[in-house]
């Protein structure tokens, strides 16, 4: 063996054996304190977040650039529920800066006028205040192309390219029904990072929202069930389609995230195809008695 | 002296100029990043400015605006007063010419143009043209008044100008999506976009050319407008005259003369219905012979200009007012002859579900096309991109110009009024957000035999997922699948689903306009059944 194989062996070994190292103790981890997923109910928005941020072991965000991609589709009022809450957002960016993040930055490609939507939800103003950067969900020319060999259908796609430029990503969606694909929660939230969304819808729906979570998989989604759209969705027409479920979903996995979501809704499990597609791609775990899951019930 | 009044009418342009770019490049600039407060003044001054153009007046005649006919009143009470200092400082076309004057005489540093151009042949051009314009004064003679109206042309012409409508027309693509669906490139139709660009461009370039060899070549020989004023100011109460005393018919003051051939220095004569007031001859008198004084002093020292006839180019006041009245004929018979016609058209193009749905509040075909001048104004404002300009699509020469909806371009959101706010001749009507949200202007038809859910047997519900009103409703295919159920009474033709459709080349759900706009009733909503749980955590 020559000196030069030599040392690419060692360096080759060195790197496999420290990423083994930090696998184990991830599970060691895992296994001792962090459970999987955090559901947290019946407290004020605040509360519940608080409560369930410490249960999932805070924001590990130090130095970095953040992102929190909230649903912010439609040009709705917050009690309509048809985007996230803008308090959890406003929360949330709040806790990101405190856990010492270099920057917060927000965005959405929104449905309808970027302008009306941005401002209606409340979130605009909300991440303004607390400190956040909002920026542009709808230029084209802040779009990526990528492509994924992993994928089935979605072989390359443009991404907002903050999506890239971000250090950790947190999905912050807001539990909906939805007219076509059934649900929308965690994964059905990620067609606000890609441009053109026709493709999706033309080429299998389910499939291409499991693809799209190839492409960038969030670090941590956090999902707001305190006012849940339960039909009319994604978009909703009145307050009567709203019902106040008080829950918030903390989770590292995005597939039991969006099961657990789908219980909340009481949805017919085989109609939402994109969970098992996810599965099958390896994205997460939706058999929930393998996730453990955090059940805290406050008292308002 | 110093030109006083030459400084106060350059700056006057100057800012009147900058407000009607402003009106017309507004909401690129402003949009994304101002607050409501500045968008709303900016919106009332850039409308105000845009309100006071001569043609925009008469046209709010039409619907019934207080303003029009205080303006009109006030345009023609300044010219009865001061001669046409509207082509002076009001008119955008007019201060065009003038600065591609500026730039012959400064850049190019060619002096003087040729002689005045002028025969009765472009004369009898000028009284047809005038006659097409007052026309318009009783029905709607669109095209004639969109092709003549020089604000109308100028609007268009910096809507061509404008880098996100040209990037638009070029490739389909916008530079700003505000609409978040964005275009759909692959069935959006940009043939018919070229042709007004092309008739927007090639209409500005022939001025552009015309005014290098003679300064206002189009005001005195095309516009309608500066025929009516012309006519108002043959005998301005103050107006520029020349002292014949003092003159000593050396030419100098013919040097930069805006009007080309309103001096006549062989009679000492000034022709003020030919003078648009640019002011440049005061101070390049040497001997102080051009002075502003009252009509009255004038008749004192002077005979009337007019008075020498036929050598002067404007029209005398039996031309004027024939012309006038025949306009007025033919406008009242062809609208009388056309009705019947129009409205058979109409029928025809909304039974073959082809009829253009018309932007909100325009109510019908014929009161639209008796209010719009075509200066698309509205089209620069519209944040979805999906107001476009027509050429054929209402079928018929005469509708041309006038804006429509394409929903391959965008959608029209039941909230957006800013296409409303921006008209300046109330065009389309004012509507309340409440009646907005209700407000019929398309109706819609869905092909199940091309919708992606039928023929990929893939779930979809984009257009469901658009729906404002309900309209469309998901329901049950199998396999877990949604299909949409359409019902046109609750349509109230946004357009949102046939955007957001992603079947290609034709969508499966198609809006298309209706005869009438009008108010409908909002779907019910049907009883709540809530989600119920019964254990606390139901995982």
């Amino acid at each position: 063996m020559e000196r030069r194989d030599f040392l690419k062996l060692s360096a080759t070994a060195s790197i496999f054996g420290s990423l083994a190292w930090d696998a184990v103790a991830e599970t060691v981890t895992k296994k001792s304190s962090t459970p999987d997923l955090v559901a947290v109910r019946n407290g004020s928005i605040k509360s519940m977040f608080e409560a369930g941020l410490k249960e999932i072991g805070g924001l590990p965000v130090k130095g970095k650039k953040v992102l929190v991609k909230p649903n912010i589709g439609w040009n709705k009022k917050p009690e309509l529920a048809a985007n996230t809450n803008p308090e959890l957002v406003a929360l949330i960016v709040e806790a990101v800066l405190k856990a010492g993040a270099k920057e917060v930055v927000v965005f959405d490609h929104t449905c309808q006028q970027a302008r009306a939507c941005y401002k209606n939800s409340g979130i605009k103003e909300a991440v303004e205040k607390a400190g956040g950067k909002i920026i542009d969900g709808n230029d084209k020319r802040n779009y990526i192309e990528k492509t994924n060999k992993k994928a089935v259908t979605l072989k390359s796609a443009k991404f907002h390219k903050y999506v890239y430029e971000c250090d950790y990503f947190i999905n912050v969606p807001v539990l909906k029904n939805h007219g076509g694909a059934t649900l929308t929660c965690a994964m059905k939230n990620l067609m606000g990072i890609v441009l053109d969304r026709r493709y999706f819808h033309r080429n299998g729906l389910h499939q291409c929202i499991a693809d799209s979570v190839l492409y960038r998989k969030p670090d941590l989604n956090i999902v707001d069930a305190y006012r849940v759209m339960f039909r009319n969705g994604p978009a909703g027409r009145s307050v009567k389609d709203v019902q106040k479920m008080k829950f918030q979903l903390f989770s590292k996995d995005i597939v039991a995230v969006d099961v657990v979501a789908a219980k909340l809704l009481k949805l017919d499990m085989k109609k939402i195809e994109h969970i098992p597609k996810a599965v099958a791609l390896g994205l997460g775990n939706d058999d929930l008695k393998k996730v453990k899951i955090k059940k805290i019930s406050l008292k308002a | 002296m110093a030109n006083k009044f030459k400084a106060l009418r350059i700056a006057l342009s100057f800012v009147v100029m900058v407000l009607i770019i402003g009106a017309f490049g507004f909401y690129n600039v402003f949009l994304k990043n101002s607050s409501d407060e500045t968008l709303n003044s900016l919106h009332k001054l850039f409308l105000s400015i845009t309100r006071m153009q001569f043609t925009v007046t008469l046209a709010s005649l039409h619907s019934g605006m207080i303003y029009g006919l205080f303006g009109t009143l006030l345009i023609l009470v300044l010219t009865l007063l001061f001669g046409r200092v509207y082509c002076a400082v009001m008119c955008p076309m007019g201060i065009f010419q003038d600065f591609v004057a500026f730039v012959r005489t400064k850049v190019l540093r060619r002096k003087k143009t040729v002689e005045a151009v002028q025969s009765s042949k472009l004369k009898f051009v000028r009284i047809v043209l005038f006659i097409l314009y007052s026309a318009f004064l009783v029905t709607g003679l669109t095209v004639s008044v969109s092709l003549l109206d020089p604000y109308a042309i100028f609007g268009r012409f910096l809507n061509v100008l404008n880098p996100n409508y040209y990037n638009y027309y070029a490739t389909g693509q916008v530079e700003y999506d505000a609409s978040g669906a964005g275009v759909n490139i692959q069935s959006f139709d940009t043939s018919k976009l070229y042709a007004i660009t092309v008739i927007t461009v090639v209409v500005m370039l022939l001025i552009t050319i015309a005014s290098l060899i003679s300064r206002r070549f189009f005001c005195h020989n095309i516009c309608p407008v500066g025929t009516i004023l012309g006519f108002f100011a043959k005998k301005p109460i103050f107006g520029l005259y020349i002292d014949s005393e003092k003159c000593r018919q050396c030419g100098k003051c013919t040097i930069n003369c805006a009007g080309d051939n309103c001096l006549d220095i062989e009679h000492k004569k000034l022709d003020n219905s030919t003078c648009v007031m640019c002011m440049n001859c005061l101070d390049l008198c040497s001997f102080n012979a051009i002075k502003i004084n009252s009509f009255k002093q004038q008749t004192k020292e002077n005979q009337r200009v007019t008075d020498i006839g036929e050598k002067y180019h404007d029209l005398s006041r039996r031309q004027f007012l024939s012309a006038l009245s025949c306009g007025i004929v033919a406008g009242t018979t062809s609208s009388l002859l056309a009705k019947n016609n129009d409205k058979k058209r109409v029928e025809q193009l909304v039974e073959k579900d082809i009829m253009p749905v018309m932007p909100p509040g325009s109510m019908n075909l014929e009161e639209f096309k008796s209010k719009c001048i075509g200066c698309h104004k509205c089209v620069r404002a519209c944040p979805s991109n999906v107001l476009q300009v027509s050429t054929f699509n209402y079928g018929g020469f005469s509708n041309m110009f006038l804006p429509y909806l394409d929903f391959d371009a965008g959608m029209c959101n039941d909230f957006c009024f800013e296409c409303i706010k921006a008209c300046p001749t109330g065009a389309l009507k004012i509507l309340r957000e409440e009646q907005r949200k209700l407000w019929k202007i398309g109706k819609v038809e869905y092909m199940q035999n091309i919708c992606v859910v039928e023929t990929n047997r893939e779930a979809c519900g984009a257009c469901g997922e658009h729906c404002p009103t309900g309209a469309i409703q998901m329901e049950d295919f199998g396999d877990g699948l949604t299909i949409p159920v359409v019902d046109d009474t609750y349509c109230i033709g946004c357009g949102s689903c046939q955007n957001i459709c992603p079947v290609l080349p034709m969508k499966a759900i198609l809006v298309t306009g209706v005869a009438e706009q009008k108010l409908i009733k909002a779907k019910p909503e049907s009883e709540i059944e809530k989600v119920v749980h019964e254990e606390e955590f139901p995982f």
